[in-house]
């Protein structure tokens, strides 16, 4: 672990301060703070401090890991992490077995570092279904959420057991909020996260020195407030009825909506219309498929290939509404007809009483 | 000076602005039933029956002067109901022609209007199609009940005389036909028991309705005649219009008024004349102006003078449009937001035609014997 | 000619032809009789997404004009008009909201049918209510009559027509089912026999029924309707006026039976008893 203060190894990478600031306006977007916070985040980011990190893989098929890895955006996205120092990941740490664990427990004994964990952990018969270095997963996780700051769980194993969550369970394995009590723990759910959001999470932990406000199930707000429904680009095929019916048909070729393909957008909360996957690149309904909704708890049980059960409503504010027939006169008509019968009541009832209250003409 | 000598172009002052008016909405009208319903009304799919529809069922029930004159004249053979049936009729079948013309305006596809007449299309349960039918002969009635009154200016005596002597069967046929029409404007809102307002829809809508073309026809009736007999420098009838005319309305409108209180109690719906917030006051001004009023004059000692009765008839006709117009336009539900005020066109064209109707009831007054037993 | 024999040729003359329109006014109104094998559909409201399929495929089968919303992009009618057969309003309360699906009801016994002057609105054996533009006559009492406030008129044509669902009539003959009812992607709408579609809205009432508020629109409504509902939440919100099981036709058709024949056949008698008695008095005065 080394001090170093963030414009020195920024320019030291070759990355210019425009294009650092670039991307403190980039992390402050996709946190969904005003723009005026890329300031903030520039000043924390040059601050001297590296936290220190410990990425714990359990149940895992290190897609997370690979997600993250593809942070590849010009080496300034990397550049954080290594203000980060990352002292223990498994699968890209130099070091390997004792050693390796070496460096883990003096991190731990040090303190006040960020924990990461991907992957579930399994509790059938103490834990043993994942064991690492002869220490089952449960203990593992117990021992160093002890002394971090705080728990990240990344993907939606680590979030809700994931994959190997799936019934019958036999390994009973769980998510890290469903052990770890007495810290605040983020989940970034995702079958795999995206590292926007993982990036996001760090830069606002970092800038704040807290972490991002939650919903009930631990996953920030910021990447997670919204249905992917409230955000896809052909949500407006769906408000008009257009739909995809058979892979390759018309309407798959113009881009309409894939709701009836089990598109699951409608129940998911996720920003993946918004960052997308790889740089922006792309994200599955724009590349023809339906959601999966893999950032919800238990999201295969949502199958694939039948349609969402839409519970809750956001429809555009254009929806028609109810329309009720009222007994009520319109004031407009109101006016119109009281001012005639007005009108008229008043020019006869003049004209009668004049004429009546004087003696009858003769013939 | 009798009206036979009178030079036939001497134009009184009035005709000009009468003509202008009714040229006016004729060439309107054409307008109309060239460009469609859409440029020339405010009418929308909230409100699909507006101006025209509310004069067409006010007009008929006014129209029963000559069903309620020629009634009394022939059947109850009253000699002086006799002398003063021609100006009745006559203003009885220019509301008729009135209301025929306004109602073709009105039909979106006017163009196939006969439609109604032709019997694989005939709905016989449908009491618009009862009504139409109706009118339509009894137009053709009333066009026989003043036929004498052409027919004898040119001394065609033949069909004249054939017509007097068929005039009670006519007559007769003239009573049916409008009882029947008359009630079944009040059964056409029938359908409409949840889009009508309490306080007006009743099953005996029928029943009120025809007795309102009674009483209403009998106060057109009266006011045609004074005002003809002033116009014409006639005696006129005192005693008819006191005597018979204003004795005959009250009892009509007194009889009328029970059987609408009698309606209410037996619904339990007395409380709605003052629970319905505007409605509230839409009906007790309906009754202020239409029932009310003209009783207290017709059963004081107003009720004895000429004018009294006049006016009472004034304030009736004045009711009955106000009845028809809530029945038919305001009373009826519609969403909140949904609004219609008359397009300045259907005013015009309203205007335009009524003007013509008084046009031509002045023409034929000047010009043919209204009152045959006056000279 | 005497006053007897005009009186009587008279009363016979008005009786008999009265007799015979009398007799033709009395007759049963049309539709009613056994509606369980007309062609219904059960629209679910607590299925429903919104998503306007149904709404897509009734333009794309009537070819009517879409509506578009205020940025001129997208297809959103916000009522029923003469371009707009059905469509999907939304409800939204307090912490509750429900979508309902508008068009023709398709009754049993309806009252435009039996409003119309000119048989242009009739009701099939399918039990589709159709529209037939060479008889109308542009009047509009159907849209008055009828207690939806459905059919909807081409304002802004020089020889406009009245407009509602046809039930996909023309799609009925070749065994194919309403556009709307197929297009359906959630289930919420579907289409079939109406005693079918009614035993499968009680089971699901029996199977759920916390889901559901108790009753099928249109079961009984107004005589009963081909267009059936199930809600979540109570129906006057979603806009279905509270109506009687009387068929609107049965109101008025029961003055037609009194009334007109009664006139027509009492009429000429009254009279010529009002004549007669009349003479007499005029008589015995003179």
């Amino acid at each position: 672990m080394s001090d170093s203060n963030l414009q020195k190894v920024t320019s030291a990478r070759g990355v210019t301060r425009r294009e650092f600031l670039k991307f403190c306006t980039v992390m402050s977007g996709a946190l969904a703070l005003p723009s005026a916070y890329a300031t903030r985040i520039a000043q924390a980011l040059q601050a001297p401090a590296r936290i220190p990190v410990i990425w714990l893989e359990f149940q895992d098929c290190a897609g997370c890991t690979e997600s993250f890895l593809r942070a590849s955006r010009p080496t300034a996205a990397e550049v954080v992490l290594d203000v980060l120092s990352i002292d223990y990941h498994e699968t890209i740490m130099a070091a390997s077995g004792h050693l390796a664990e070496e460096a883990k427990k003096q991190t731990i004994d040090a303190g006040d570092y960020l924990l990461i964990v991907e992957g579930s952990i399994p509790l059938a018969e103490d834990g043993i279904y994942c064991c690492i270095g002869g220490r089952a997963a449960v203990d593992i996780l117990e021992e160093a959420a002890a002394g971090a700051l705080a728990v990240v769980a990344v993907g939606s194993c680590a979030s809700f057991g994931g994959v190997p969550k799936a019934a019958p369970n036999p390994t009973d394995a769980v998510g890290v909020m469903d052990l770890v009590k007495d810290k605040p723990v983020l989940n970034l759910p995702g079958c795999p996260h995206n590292v926007v959001n993982l990036t996001a999470t760090v830069v606002h932990f970092i800038t704040f020195g807290a972490l991002p406000d939650m919903d009930e199930l631990h996953r920030p707000l910021f990447a997670y407030g919204a249905l992917i429904h409230d955000n896809c680009e052909r949500r407006g095929h769906f408000d008009t009825g257009e739909f995809v019916r058979q892979w390759g048909d018309e309407g798959h070729r113009l881009g309409w909506c894939l709701y009836q393909m089990g598109c699951k957008g409608p129940v998911t909360y996720h920003n993946c219309p918004a960052v997308r996957w790889n740089e922006g690149t792309s994200w599955p309904v724009a590349a023809g498929h339906g959601c999966i909704g893999c950032s919800e708890p238990d999201f295969w049980e949502l199958g694939a290939y039948s349609t969402a059960d839409i519970q809750s409503v956001s429809p555009p504010a254009t929806y028609a509404a109810v329309e009720q027939q009222d007994q009520d006169i319109s004031p407009v008509s109101a006016g119109v007809i009281g001012g005639v019968a007005g009108l008229a009541l008043g020019a006869a009832g003049v004209a009668a009483y004049r004429q009546l209250s004087q003696p009858e003409a003769e013939e | 000076m009798t009206v036979s000598t009178k030079p036939r172009w001497d134009i009184p002052r009035s005709f000009f602005p009468l003509a202008l008016l009714t040229l006016i909405g004729v060439g309107l009208a054409i307008y109309r039933l060239t460009e469609g319903l859409g440029p020339t009304t405010n009418l929308n799919d909230h409100f699909p029956w507006g101006l025209w529809i509310t004069l067409d069922v006010f007009l008929i029930p006014i129209g029963g002067a000559a069903f309620t004159t020629s009634l009394i004249s022939h059947f109850f053979h009253d000699k002086k109901y006799h002398d003063i049936v021609r100006p009745a009729v006559l203003a009885g079948l220019l509301c008729y022609s009135l209301v025929g013309v306004i109602l073709l305006l009105d039909l979106g596809r006017w163009h196939q209007f006969y439609n109604f007449l032709l019997p694989q299309y005939m709905n016989l349960h449908s009491f618009l199609w009862e009504v139409a039918f109706c009118v339509t002969f009894y137009t053709i009635v009333l066009v026989l009940e003043l036929a004498p009154t052409i027919l004898e200016k040119w001394n065609i005596e033949a069909p004249r005389r054939l017509i007097e002597r068929g005039m009670m069967v006519i007559a007769a046929l003239g009573v049916v036909l409008s009882s029947m029409h008359q009630s079944s404007i009040g059964s056409l809102f029938i359908l409409m028991s949840h889009k009508l307002h309490a306080i007006w829809w009743t099953p005996l809508l029928p029943l009120l309705y025809f007795m309102q073309a009674l009483f209403s026809g009998l106060a057109l009736a009266a006011l045609v005649i004074t005002l003809t007999q002033k116009k014409l420098r006639l005696p006129v009838d005192r005693s008819l219009i006191v005597d018979k005319m204003g004795k005959l309305m009250r009892v009509l409108l007194a009889i009328y008024l029970a059987i609408m209180v009698v309606g209410w109690l037996l619904e339990g719906e007395l409380g709605l004349l003052f629970s319905s917030g505007a409605y509230s006051l839409l009906i007790w001004a309906e009754l202020i102006i239409g029932v009310f009023v003209p009783l207290g004059i017709l059963f004081s000692k107003l009720g004895q003078r000429r004018d009294g009765v006049l006016w009472a008839g004034v304030f009736i006709i004045m009711g009955v449009f106000f009845n028809r117009l809530i029945v038919s336009w305001v009373g009826l539900s519609v969403p909140a937001w949904a609004t219609y005020v008359p397009h300045w066109m259907e005013i015009m064209i309203s205007v335009g035609f009524i003007a013509g109707a008084f046009l031509v009831y002045a023409i034929v007054a000047r010009h043919f014997e209204l009152f045959p037993e006056k000279h | 000619m005497s006053i007897n024999r005009r009186q009587f040729l008279k009363i016979t003359g008005l009786g008999v032809g009265g007799a015979l329109l009398g007799v033709e006014t009395s007759l049963a109104s049309g539709g009613g009789g056994d509606a369980g094998d007309h062609i219904a559909m059960l629209y679910d409201a607590t299925k429903c997404v919104g998503c306007h399929a149904c709404t897509s495929a009734c333009r794309d089968w009537n070819r009517t004009t879409p509506e578009l919303d205020a940025s001129g992009l997208y297809d959103a009618p916000q009522d029923l008009s003469a371009d707009t057969w059905t469509l999907i309003q939304l409800y939204q309360g307090e912490g509750e909201h429900s979508f309902v699906k508008r068009q023709c009801m398709h009754c049993i016994d309806p009252a435009c049918v039996s409003a119309c002057p000119v048989t242009a609105l009739q009701k099939l054996d399918n039990g589709a209510v159709v529209y037939d533009r060479k008889r109308c006559i542009g009047c509009r009492y159907c849209m008055i009559a009828c207690p939806f406030h459905i059919p909807r008129f081409e304002w802004d044509k020089v020889i406009p027509v009245i407009t509602k669902c046809t039930l996909c009539h023309d799609r009925l003959d070749f065994g194919r089912g309403p556009s709307c009812a197929e297009a359906c992607p959630a289930g919420a709408l579907v289409w079939g026999h109406r005693d079918e579609l009614l035993a499968e809205a009680e089971s699901r009432l029996a199977a759920n029924p916390e889901s559901y508020v108790d009753g099928i629109y249109g079961k009984d409504e107004v005589g009963g309707t081909s267009v059936l509902y199930l809600s979540g939440v109570p129906f006057e919100k979603l806009g279905f006026p509270e109506l009687e099981t009387k068929a609107l036709p049965e109101l008025s058709e029961g003055m037609g039976t009194v009334i007109l024949p009664g006139l027509i056949f009492g009429g000429p008698l009254v009279l010529a008893g009002i004549n007669y008695l009349s003479k007499r008095q005029k008589g015995e005065e003179s």
